[in-house]
């Protein structure tokens, strides 16, 4: 069981795991743990010959009931695989997926945030690389959802309904809409190649979509991620974020807007962007791209991926 | 701030709708249907399938109204 604590200098709340100091850590490829269980081989964390979407209780939880939970969502059961490279129907089922654990985690009364997300690369603290996401049900409202509803209250209405406008009207940063999505490099962007997906009606929450949106919303994440594989010529390492509305006091009680932000941590094929002084003891990024700039590499290398 | 309503039959919840001989009952959410599974630790797995919604006997949406 974690511990939290509370962060009185920061404002924040710190959730002490010490049983994850001892959790898998990249194994080799015969001892995937997310691979199927093959016949007369060991069993591994998911106990079926073959598989197409799998979530289970995480092993080594940051949270778990009754304050929390810690789930692992894989994609697929190839160990190659990434979420780009996903088939067009495996991904908008994966999009129900999440919806359907949005509806579960965020209908218990000891999860008031269900985040989804998913960590790629090494560079970014992978432990295991078989195609896979994490989902947190965390047992208070975190912090960044916390900071977007107060950019709700700033602006006086939806902070991403008000930012998204802003970006259609500005252009220079916009990287592609298909319909029911817009994606574009934000403008205050924190990380070089920073990229948000927004729903472009007002939807809290997966739960809010029509299942065409959905659909769209799988197409725009493939998008943009095969087009972050071609910017640099490799897999792009990143952190990719759903934002939903919080769900204390029960789903659809609360304000949010769905949409998924990506942190890439490189600035160029090689280089990567540190978090160092000014950001972490400070708390001020300092880019070195300038998001218009990365808006328009970005474009072209979605262009390219096709 | 003023969220739109959402759209007429949304905010579905799973359904337990079929089982067979031998099988554990089986769930349809939405284009999925899932099975429910306990590890020898306790702990809790979903294992989800795309079905064919246009496939006879396929619950899908429907299984949100209980059509």
């Amino acid at each position: 069981m974690s511990e939290l604590r509370f962060n009185e200098l920061r404002g924040e709340e710190v959730a002490y795991a010490i049983h994850r100091q001892d959790r898998t850590f990249l194994p080799d490829r015969a001892h995937c743990p997310l691979d199927p269980t093959r016949p007369g081989a060991p069993q591994t964390e998911i106990p079926l010959p073959s598989f197409e979407i799998v979530v289970f209780d995480n092993r080594f939880p940051a949270f778990e009931a009754p304050e929390g939970a810690a789930e692992v969502v894989v994609y697929t059961d190839d160990h190659e695989g990434s979420f780009g490279a996903l088939a067009a129907e495996r991904a908008e089922a994966l999009m129900w997926v999440w919806r359907h654990r949005y509806a579960e985690l965020g209908a218990r009364e000891d999860v008031d945030y269900v985040y989804i997300f998913e960590n790629r690369g090494v560079e970014v603290g992978v432990t295991l690389h078989h195609p896979h996401g994490q989902i947190y049900g965390y047992p208070f409202l975190p912090q960044v959802a916390a900071l977007e509803r107060a950019a709700d209250e700033r602006l006086g209405g939806c902070a991403p309904c008000e930012l998204l406008a802003r970006e259609r009207a500005a252009g220079t940063r916009v990287l592609f809409e298909n319909g029911a999505v817009i994606g574009y490099v934000p403008e205050a962007a924190r990380w070089p190649y920073e990229a948000h997906l927004a729903m472009l009606s007002h939807r809290r929450s997966l739960l809010d979509c029509e299942p065409e949106e959905l659909r769209l919303l799988a197409e725009a994440l493939q998008r943009l991620i095969r087009g972050y594989d071609a910017l640099f010529a490799r897999p792009m390492p990143y952190v990719m974020a759903v934002h939903q509305a919080p769900t204390a006091g029960g789903i659809g009680s609360q304000q949010g807007h769905l949409h998924v932000e990506f942190y890439p941590p490189l600035r160029t094929a090689e280089k990567l962007k540190f978090l160092a002084g000014s950001e972490l003891g400070a708390g001020m990024f300092i880019g070195d791209v300038l998001p218009e700039d990365a808006a328009e590499h970005l474009r072209d290398a979605i262009g390219r991926a096709g | 701030m003023d969220g739109n309503p959402p759209p007429e039959g949304r905010g579905d919840a799973a359904e337990s709708t079929s089982s067979g001989p031998g099988r554990s009952p089986e769930e349809h959410f939405g284009p999925l249907a899932l099975r429910r599974m306990t590890k020898p630790d306790g702990r809790s797995l979903i294992a989800y399938r795309r079905v064919d919604l246009a496939a006879p006997g396929a619950a899908g949406e429907r299984g949100r109204s209980g059509a």
